[in-house]
């Protein structure tokens, strides 16, 4: 695996932040996940993949279990907008509220307004929502900004 | 030199379990699914015309290879329908595709599923549900119909499948318990895949003449997303003699279009030279070996016109590799499963453009025979690995090879898979490795790979960038 890309040097501290990623419900598309890990992997990150058939509550243990600062749950074939929700509850439940949670992917089945998913989705308590992104630029310098904020705070 | 214990000489056959028996427990544990008699299907297929056979048909290659487009719906009528249709448009072999639902062995749900989509009058699976139609119903799907036919599906555990198929007269099966597992399946075991392979492959070697062998098939595309040559050919020669050691005697390894035409001709070569190789290494066979050439497995353009393009240019390389059989594309290949009209179009769109290209001989060149070696050695250093291991048995060693990681698939969800071997495109759209894993790539072939990786045209887009766009390279 490459060292990290220019701009993209380890966050303060001893250790790369851990993110949790994988794929939730019945859902076998796999491809987009390993390069999300590849690229976790090359923005400074430390990733722990649960790959594909989780639920959220795999999410919630893994975090538990790794530290991780963030997870990241993404829906290809949109079983998210039932499988996600109330995630937020969930985490608060753990005790583990202040994990940054992110969704991304073909979040809901057929086609539906972007603005209308990300309204879905962070009100089942993500902070930000990547519906149809092209690219995982976007997701990677978002998480760096907050984690860095949360550094801060 | 192999393990005697793990070949026994020409003609060896594994002789440590006993077909018979587990057949009788299987059979008689579905009785309330589907019904199929012990004797039935060898009696069926001794009865069945010789130009059912796919071995009979191999035979006899008419300067170009046999065309096979893909298919299987639901409803019984339609799937007949679909058959004549394809039989009509001269596909030389045709498909029997089926659904998701009864690869994962849910037989109770495909026949709700079935039963509601009938209902309702649309389909909720996206193949045939074999096992829910049953014998005397998929016999009936082709009388009058005078090609072989292949069963496609991707099933860990496909025993109850071919029982079914083979009792209905289908006499090609593809799949293998690493190329049906890997890329189909997270957490079916794989131990417990390949051992009930080993069953489908007793099964078909026992059931059919002497004179007419049962087909079968490998699945060489794998995930059809950056595999390497080596890993394709390391899975393919591993499920050849798996099979062979089981009593199979005509078998076809396949490949699917990489995305350059070097290396597909390079692949071809060592696939071939492989295969006979390992196989008289190990003491097995005799097998007559066929080679099975995928058009493009990845994501497809959605504009018609392109499609066509990458249809003809995957048709024209399957007639330079000399393939066997062509398994083709649709223009609707984006947008779902395809119309039987589609599918027809493109038969003879295929046809028309391997006629162009009668009997060619195998094209060579100096890039070319540079690309196999290095893929030769490779496939050499992998397999070496795998088959001179002391393990009890080949089944074995294959297994303890995944477990390891010297087989290890890019892009395989299942959880046995150690996903650490990662490859990139080259400038000329190559497949080149650039971390191994535990793959054992040796250090000057590794130094070879990745040269060729970076050298044509540097390239700094982070690797994550270079795989988002390669995934969609031909979209």
């Amino acid at each position: 695996m490459p060292d990290c890309l220019p701009g993209f040097e380890p966050l303060a501290g001893p250790v790369r932040p851990g993110v949790v990623l994988g794929v939730i419900g019945h859902d076998i598309h796999v491809v987009a996940n390993r390069i999300l890990e590849i690229g976790l992997s090359e923005t400074g990150m430390r990733p722990y993949n649960l790959g594909t058939s989780n639920t959220i509550d795999d999410f919630v243990d893994a975090a538990a279990e790794t530290g991780a600062r963030a997870v990241l749950v993404s829906s290809l074939n949109g079983e998210g907008e039932v499988a996600c929700a109330g995630a937020g509850d969930r985490f608060d439940a753990a005790g583990l509220g202040h994990v940054l949670r992110y969704a991304g992917g073909n979040l809901v089945v057929g086609s539906r307004p972007t603005a209308e998913v990300e309204r879905v989705f962070l009100g089942y308590g993500f902070h930000r929502v990547f519906h149809q992104s092209v690219s995982f630029a976007p997701v990677f310098a978002a998480l760096r900004a907050d984690l860095l904020q949360a550094a801060d705070g | 030199m192999a393990d005697p214990q793990l070949a026994a000489g020409a003609g060896h056959v594994d002789d440590r379990w006993d077909l018979a028996a587990e057949r009788s427990r299987l059979l008689y544990e579905a009785r309330d699914v589907v019904a199929v008699e012990l004797a039935e299907s060898a009696a069926f297929l001794a009865g069945l015309a010789p130009d059912r056979f796919a071995s009979v048909a191999y035979r006899a290659r008419p300067g170009r290879p046999f065309v096979q487009p893909r298919g299987g719906v639901p409803d019984l009528a339609q799937q007949r329908l679909l058959t004549q249709a394809l039989d009509a448009a001269g596909a030389d072999f045709l498909p029997l595709t089926v659904d998701s639902v009864t690869r994962h062995n849910d037989y109770a749900e495909a026949a709700r599923l079935l039963e509601v989509g009938r209902r309702e009058g649309r389909d909720l699976l996206n193949g045939y549900p074999l096992v829910c139609h049953g014998v005397e119903a998929t016999r009936g799907l082709y009388e009058g119909i005078a090609r072989p036919v292949s069963l496609r599906h991707g099933t860990p555990d496909a025993r109850l499948l071919v029982e079914v198929a083979l009792a209905s007269g289908i006499a090609e099966i593809e799949g293998g318990g690493l190329s049906y597992t890997l890329p189909y399946s997270k957490n079916f075991p794989l131990d417990r895949a390949l051992s009930h392979w080993q069953y489908v492959d007793r099964l078909c070697a026992q059931v059919g003449p002497t004179d007419r062998p049962v087909h079968r098939e490998s699945f060489g595309p794998l995930t059809a997303t950056l595999v390497p040559p080596v890993i394709t050919i390391a899975v393919q020669v591993c499920e050849l003699v798996l099979a062979a050691e089981q009593g199979v005697r005509s078998f076809a390894v396949s490949f699917g279009q990489s995305g350059n035409l070097e290396q597909d001709l390079a692949t071809a070569d060592v696939l071939r030279d492989q295969s006979h190789r390992w196989l008289a290494h190990l003491g097995l066979g005799p097998v007559e070996l066929r080679l099975v050439y995928h058009q493009w497995m990845g994501a497809f353009p959605v504009e018609p016109e392109l499609a066509w393009q990458l249809i003809a240019v995957a048709s024209t390389i399957s007639a330079l590799v000399a393939a066997d059989k062509v398994v083709i594309k649709t223009p609707s290949e984006a947008l779902g499963i395809p119309s039987p009209e589609s599918n027809a179009r493109s038969v003879r769109a295929v046809q028309y453009v391997l006629d162009m290209l009668a009997a060619p001989s195998v094209l060579r060149s100096d890039a070319v025979s540079a690309e196999a070696d290095l893929i030769g050695q490779e496939v050499d250093s992998v397999l070496g690995r795998v088959f001179d291991h002391p393990s009890a048995s080949l089944v074995a060693a294959v297994h303890r090879a995944v477990l390891d990681g010297t087989l290890d698939v890019p892009f395989a969800p299942h959880e046995a898979n150690a996903g650490r071997l990662v490859c990139g495109r080259s400038a000329d759209r190559r497949i080149r490795i650039v971390t191994p894993g535990a793959v054992p790539i040796g250090a000057a072939q590794l130094r070879r790979e990745r040269e060729l990786f970076e050298g044509t045209a540097p390239d700094d887009r982070p690797l994550w960038e270079r795989l988002l766009h390669d995934v969609r390279m031909l979209a």
